[in-house]
């Protein structure tokens, strides 16, 4: 009974903390079979998790924090999807349309997609909260890295580079040394 | 050298590094011990404390409000501070937005080695994103967090009850006098926030 309510204490305690979440994020660990995606022509995606390692980032188009990723976010790319890596790039701002991401993307040249996150439904179910955001899923599926991409802002200030690591560790099958690392950043507008 | 003004120089060196900033001088830095080390040194005090950053519309946009929350409740014994989490590129700009609105001189910038660890150790429910509040009573014990835009009328009333602040109460007599009215608490804290505000307010 105690344990039970103690269960509903945190479960409150934890709801509070997320105040604009509908729910509260899953846990590292926890195994997602897909994430829903939808492109710039309102066509809805799953991107499965099985059998590849998968990061998820949250960008905006106009957060400046997140446009300081651009580069380092091509890179990525660049380095990891030889390696097999899926790269689903979300966009969950209420405030920034599909058309207005597809123009963020060419603008930057960027070669890979980005999806919306409508209503920020996949950002409340893994707890993003800022931009950018990763998340990186292991070939099994499961959440082993929430956090930042990088450790400043500045790449001439970087000195540590979590979501890398993170990458190389699923790949390797390993466990992820530093699971969160947390950053400053702009909030995600979630919709209403 | 006095010996009683020797051994009063540790707790004067102490209060000289936690003096807050001039209005015009650079941010001073804060680290998650000089944070500690600020929060201790308001006790006594209900102290709002507000991080922000220039790149944030929406804390750009609530800041005003809280300089003149801060004003207007000040005699009470409530202190604002101020931090921004700009990078050391942004100090220059910080500085001049807050002199602008003529924030009060209790204003920092944060500089510490590992965001992560900063971040936790004020809250870990914590995401780390822009605006956060967290409201500390007299005590110095931190009584409540608000993520992202503040709800005025809430932060409002969260204040006023560790100030021991009456706000006018519903008298059955006049039914015109309502508690806490919209109308009064604009008059306490400038106009309260749109909540429609929330989702249209852009990076």
């Amino acid at each position: 009974m105690h344990a039970h309510r103690r269960s509903f204490v945190l479960a409150l305690s934890l709801a509070s903390a997320w105040p604009a979440l509908a729910q509260s994020p899953i846990a590292l660990g926890t195994k997602v079979d897909a994430i829903p995606a939808q492109t710039t022509a309102a066509a809805a995606q799953q991107f499965p998790t099985a059998g590849h390692v998968t990061a998820v980032i949250f960008i905006s188009t106009q957060c400046p924090v997140s446009n300081a990723y651009n580069e380092r976010l091509k890179a990525l790319y660049t380095d990891y999807s030889p390696k097999e890596v899926q790269f689903v790039i979300l966009n969950a701002n209420s405030t920034e349309t599909a058309a207005d991401v597809e123009r963020h993307r060419a603008a930057h040249s960027f070669a890979f997609p980005v999806y919306k996150d409508v209503n920020n439904v996949f950002a409340d179910k893994v707890g993003a909260a800022v931009t950018p955001h990763a998340f990186v899923f292991d070939a099994q599926g499961a959440l082993v890295y929430r956090g930042s991409i990088d450790n400043a802002q500045n790449p001439d200030r970087v000195t540590q580079r979590p979501l890398r690591d993170a990458l190389d560790a699923a790949l390797a099958g390993r466990p992820v040394a530093v699971a969160e690392a947390k950053a400053f950043g702009c909030s995600i507008k979630r919709a209403q | 050298m006095n010996p009683r003004l020797t051994s009063l120089l540790p707790a004067l060196l102490a209060a000289a590094a936690l003096a807050a900033p001039l209005a015009g001088a650079e941010l001073k830095p804060l680290d998650q011990a000089g944070y500690a080390r600020l929060v201790a040194a308001a006790k006594g005090k209900v102290v709002l404390v507000n991080f922000w950053a220039t790149y944030c519309a929406p804390c750009r946009k609530e800041m005003p409000q809280l300089v003149a929350l801060e004003a207007r409740w000040r005699a009470r014994g409530f202190q604002l501070l101020i931090i921004s989490a700009d990078e050391p590129e942004q100090a220059a700009a910080a500085r001049q937005f807050l002199d602008g609105i003529k924030a009060p001189a209790s204003s920092y910038i944060k500089r510490a080695d590992d965001d992560d660890k900063f971040i936790n150790a004020i809250d870990p429910q914590w995401s780390g994103a822009l605006p956060a509040t967290f409201l500390y009573d007299r005590q110095g014990r931190k009584v409540r967090s608000f993520f992202g835009e503040l709800d005025l009328q809430a932060l409002s009333a969260a204040v006023g009850k560790l100030l021991n602040y009456r706000l006018p109460r519903f008298s059955t007599n006049n039914p015109q006098k309502i508690s806490a009215s919209p109308t009064h608490l604009r008059r306490v804290i400038g106009s309260p926030k749109n909540s429609r505000d929330h989702s249209n307010v852009q990076m």
